[in-house]
């Protein structure tokens, strides 16, 4: 099988995280519950997994970095605790529903905003023009996508955040499709910074990661046991237990220590090089087989290892069921981006193909095969 | 030889407090708390040996290492 859906889940696991889930099963037990050899194993894994995100991402310190379940669950403690008291969030027009259904329940329950700073596909531009158009209105949240999930456009974050932060806007960098494929930083007038685990990091299924600037206090999203202050009715004051309320998940915990750290060890910028010259080959092979409406920047610099495309004569999820026969896992649909798709005058959804490190140039040479024979015969038979 | 048994506000900087120690050439390790000194009890503990007060003051403030307090346990340890 050739699998190009890494930005669903990266796979598969390097050998050196399926072996720090084993190791972490069979040597640490609750953090925060005991002062047992394997207690304190647990809560020896967790810091180190806070310290190497923090140092990865630029982040302040360990204490500033919150594990979650996965990026929804980091993204809805972010977007619940700064419109708690209500009021409007920004954000652009290439948001999964990580970020939209959490804004979408919010305005029913609450009668938050949405402001959408629209823009047709890859034009930094235009987005950077609508996105101060929106931050004129003083929203109380600002929050961007990285990278799109479904079109791999890089959005000028850096640049967006910064506007925002010269304005006193808390602003939300979601990096799920940006972790691990690209240098992300905790950069001027990001506040808080939000991924999956289980992408380009690396790490198991069920982890994720919020982090915080210091000082910046949110109520938590879910209360309970922490094992300290237990005599408190109240979650602890201070981060990161202030959001970590229950048992974490200690064997994703330790597959996502080393995920990141493999990630490092192989060099951001050597992954991201990778990734676009897979890019461009998919890019250019593609533009020679004609016929296929598909998604690309003009500006390669523009867009990260992923792409979506579809043909004219049938719909996405047949040509991906054609493609799983053929032995390629990709994944056809809105991509749980149904705004995206609106922004970029796509209705019909796409195929997405998406690269990650471990993905060789032989791969995309095999998916443009295929391509081209489909294109073939079914463009005859039409 | 001396023991020092700090409180920390939570696992987290108890951890953080116990590597700073280290770094700095002391020994630390993480122990229970008793009940009294945290609020229901915790393992956010740190017994550090062979230090004073003083010294331990000076290098968590140095670091912005925040806890809850610093109890001089002089030769007996926790007991």
């Amino acid at each position: 099988m050739i699998y190009f859906d890494n930005a669903s889940t990266s796979f598969p696991k390097p050998l050196k995280v399926r072996r720090a889930v084993e190791d972490a099963l069979a040597s640490a037990s609750s953090h925060a519950r005991g002062v047992g050899a394997e207690a304190l194993r647990a809560e020896d894994l967790l810091y180190e997994l806070r310290e190497e995100a923090s140092r990865f991402f630029g982040a302040d310190g360990p204490e500033g970095v919150i594990l979650t379940q996965n990026a929804t669950h980091a993204l809805n403690i972010a977007i619940r605790g700064a419109l708690s008291r209500g009021g409007t969030a920004l954000v652009s027009g290439y948001e999964h529903n990580a970020v939209m259904r959490p804004l979408y329940a919010l305005r029913k329950e609450r009668g938050t905003g949405i402001l959408l700073a629209r823009s047709p596909l890859f034009d930094d531009g235009a987005f950077l023009a609508s996105w101060e158009r929106g931050l004129l209105s003083r929203p109380t949240l600002a929050v961007l996508t990285a990278v799109s999930n479904v079109f791999g456009w890089i959005l000028p974050w850096k640049e967006a955040a910064r506007m925002a932060g010269e304005r006193g806007i808390p602003f939300l960098l979601d990096a799920s499709q940006a972790a691990g494929h690209l240098e992300v930083r905790f950069s001027p007038g990001v506040t808080f910074l939000a991924t999956a685990g289980h992408k380009g990091l690396w790490g198991p299924a069920g982890t994720g990661l919020l982090l915080l600037r210091p000082g910046v206090d949110l109520p938590p999203l879910l209360t309970g046991g922490t094992g300290h202050d237990s005599a408190s009715r109240f979650m602890p004051p201070f981060p990161p237990e202030r959001h970590e309320a229950g048992t974490q998940n200690l064997p994703g915990a330790a597959g996502l220590l080393a995920g990141i750290r493999e990630v490092e060890s192989l060099s951001l910028p050597a992954v991201a090089a990778h990734e676009k010259a897979l890019l461009t080959l998919a890019r250019e092979g593609i533009g020679e087989i004609g016929g296929i409406r598909s998604f690309f920047a003009r500006d390669g610099e523009r867009q990260s290892g992923l792409f979506s495309f579809l043909f004219p004569f049938e719909p996405p999820e047949k040509t991906a069921r054609a493609l799983s026969e053929a032995g390629f896992a990709v994944r056809a649909g809105l991509h749980c981006a149904p705004d995206a798709h609106e922004s970029a005058k796509n209705p019909e959804g796409s195929v997405r193909v998406s690269f990650s490190c471990r993905n060789r140039p032989e791969e995309v040479s095999e998916l443009l095969s295929f391509l081209r024979q489909r294109a073939k015969e079914r463009g005859e038979n039409r | 030889m001396e023991m020092i048994l700090i409180a920390s506000l939570s696992p987290t900087y108890a951890e953080k407090t116990v590597r700073l120690l280290n770094n700095n050439g002391v020994r630390a390790r993480r122990v229970a708390l008793p009940r009294e000194l945290a609020e229901g009890g915790c393992t956010a503990g740190v017994l550090a040996e062979g230090v004073g007060r003083r010294e331990i003051l000076g290098l968590l403030q140095s670091r912005r290492v925040p806890f809850r307090k610093i109890i001089p346990l002089g030769k007996e340890g926790i007991g």
